[in-house]
């Protein structure tokens, strides 16, 4: 190691420290700034539109009647095709659609029209035919998906695409 | 220093090594001229940073390599600032590597001791090369693609080795999806590794062996820090303010997808090949191999045998004529012919027989957002956006896109007629009993007509 120069006095040393630290820093926080935008930002994937089920007379029944949702949203750069089981429910002069995921742990509930319940699978969830819980492990009622109905069209906007 | 900060580096070894770091002996003149090898290493830590960001949203296969890069550069937040970044910090790490070469050069700071890091210092150069060459395939464009075929065409030229080298390169017959990988894994994976390992030998050997300085430079050293630091620092914040900027107005391109069936693309290599690619115009037939392989090859050959060849103990330009001289010829060569380039290229494609090609009409798709069907027929891109507002993507494949439930449309003008198609849109279980496709009659007639025009002129 060699001598400190006289010429580089102690206020100098420092301003220089501070130079050298604050371009360092520019360079960083620029890209940590670009990184957080990046990999953090809101990146406006388009909700997917509602998807038609059928004519409103088809959910005439006192039952709830399950329907497929087909639609396809945007995955990243490409588009996924997706499908997924509701249930339409009458509820005095409206409908209802219900998502067919019990909120326990995911599985896929079914309706059972001798108990008027919908049954869970897996570990025994029961909702009612409003979607609300009835018995069983489930924290919550059934998911309601946004319903339309538009020309005597039902169309149900899928919530895992919003 | 404490009784606690002292056992503290005992066990880290911290401070003892920003000493060592920050004491180094360094040039006291030349200052400036000495800060290029530390925007380069910055600039490769951009590189790094912004790559590893693209990397996060690239997927590297020809059906989806443009859809991606497209999507960075038009939904991620700050994704065409990214990937402007990281092309032209491309270009400048190429420019400032080659002045940090020149530099070197004229200082003849390559003569013992420090001929082996001359010799890292031009492998480091093949490598940003290689990485720049790699890097132009990876967005799937016209551009990348048909800049690739050529340049594998060029390195497929040799005698002997030419062939396989070529096969080598792209993994296969033709420029495809086993090129596009091998390109993608030697862009992020080899040669950061190389890079990595190279970089720091040439750090490191310049530490033991020590700064040349200037010629004849007798003065005393002083610690790289603070000054020396600050101002590797200072040029380094200053060029990437720059790029920044260059990234924000001039964002970097990307052409249509590469359409490998499109013959009246003219490609054109990044600006840093444009020397090579203007000795192809001098040099054709039997001669070719000597412009495409030759003289690149004599010039590396040149630099690297230099610090054999040039083995006086002195470093003094004027001492040194006859070489400075051909590095000279050399620089001023590659410079004259990338001028001549420039000039006359713009002119060249401007000639009437090359149209930009149409966009490919694959990309119709639900998200229509992302494309821009402008260029076609009114009606025919009237048709490609209501196959896609018709959903008809759910159950038929277009181009890769949609869903299997259908007939892949393609083909359609070989096997059906405009009449046919219109029959079929208005009653499907008329024409094909077992279809399950739903009737579209309630359509007007002329949205079927242009519907029809899109499937017609499907490839």
């Amino acid at each position: 190691m060699i001598a400190e120069k006289p010429d580089v006095g102690s206020n100098r040393r420092r301003f220089l420290a501070l130079v050298a630290a604050g371009s360092a820093a520019w360079i960083a926080g620029a890209l940590g700034a670009l990184a957080a935008r990046f990999l953090g930002g809101d990146r406006a994937e388009s909700a997917s539109p509602a998807v038609l089920v059928g004519p409103v007379a088809a959910y005439a029944g006192p039952s709830p009647v399950e329907a497929l949702l087909s639609y396809s949203r945007p995955d990243g750069y490409r588009s996924e095709s997706r499908r997924e089981r509701v249930f339409i429910v009458r509820r005095g002069e409206s409908l209802v659609a219900l998502s067919s995921t019990c909120t326990h742990l995911g599985c896929s509930v079914r309706w059972d029209g001798s108990s008027n319940l919908f049954l869970c699978p897996c570990h025994g969830g029961k909702y009612r035919a409003d979607g609300s819980v009835a018995g069983g492990p489930p924290p919550a009622p059934l998911e309601r998906l946004p319903i339309e109905i538009r020309g005597g069209q039902v169309f149900v906007r899928p919530v895992s695409a919003a | 220093m404490s009784e606690n900060g002292r056992r503290g580096d005992e066990a880290l070894g911290a401070i003892e090594a920003w000493r060592r770091f920050a004491g180094h002996p360094t040039p006291a003149r030349g200052g400036w001229w000495f800060t290029l090898g530390s925007v380069a290493l910055t600039l490769l830590g951009v590189q790094f940073a912004t790559g590893f960001l693209l990397l996060t949203a690239y997927a590297p296969t020809p059906d989806h390599a443009w859809a991606s890069v497209a999507w960075i550069e038009r939904k991620i937040p700050a994704g065409a600032l990214v990937r402007g970044l990281h092309s032209w910090a491309a270009s400048a790490v190429v420019v400032v590597a080659l002045l940090h070469l020149a530099r070197v050069f004229y200082h003849g700071a390559y003569k013992r001791p420090r001929k082996e890091n001359w010799w890292i210092g031009l492998l480091l150069l093949l490598v940003i090369l290689a990485f720049a060459f790699t890097g132009y395939l990876l967005p799937w464009d016209q551009k990348g693609y048909w800049a690739t075929l050529v340049g594998i065409r060029i390195a497929s030229q040799p005698p002997i080795v030419g062939a396989e080298m070529g096969r080598l390169l792209r993994g296969g017959a033709t420029v495809g999806a086993s090129t596009l990988t091998r390109f993608a894994a030697i862009h992020v994976f080899l040669l950061p590794l190389a890079l990595l390992i190279l970089a720091s030998v040439h750090l490191i050997l310049l530490r033991r062996r020590g700064h040349a300085g200037l010629p004849g430079d007798e003065t005393p050293r002083e610690p790289f820090f603070p000054k020396q630091l600050a101002r590797d620092a200072v040029a380094s914040a200053a060029v990437f303010a720059v790029l920044l900027a260059l990234a924000y107005f001039f964002p970097a391109r990307l052409e249509a997808a590469a359409d490998p069936s499109d013959t009246s693309y003219v490609p054109r290599p990044e600006w840093y090949f444009l020397p090579l690619f203007q000795l192809l115009h001098y040099f054709r037939g039997k001669a070719m191999l000597l412009g495409t392989i030759g003289i690149p090859a004599a010039v590396a050959l040149f630099l690297f045998a230099l610090p054999l060849l040039d083995r006086s103990a002195t470093r003094t330009p004027r001492a040194r004529r006859p070489w400075i001289a051909a590095g000279g010829v050399v620089a001023l060569s590659a410079l004259i012919l990338t001028g001549i380039a420039m000039i006359e290229e713009p002119r060249r494609s401007r000639l009437p027989a090359v149209e930009p090609p149409p966009p490919p009409l694959a990309f119709v798709s639900p998200d229509l957002k992302n494309y821009d069907l402008s260029a076609f027929p009114p009606s025919i891109a009237r048709g490609g956006r209501l196959i896609a507002e018709k959903r008809c993507l759910e159950c038929h494949l277009v181009n890769g896109d949609g869903n299997t439930k259908g007939i892949e449309l393609k083909h359609v003008a070989d096997r059906r007629t405009r009449a046919w198609i219109l029959a079929h849109f208005k009653d499907p279980q008329e024409l094909s009993p077992h279809s399950k496709m739903p009737p579209y009659d309630d359509l007007p007639e002329r949205d079927l007509n242009d519907m029809a025009d899109y499937l017609l002129a499907l490839p």
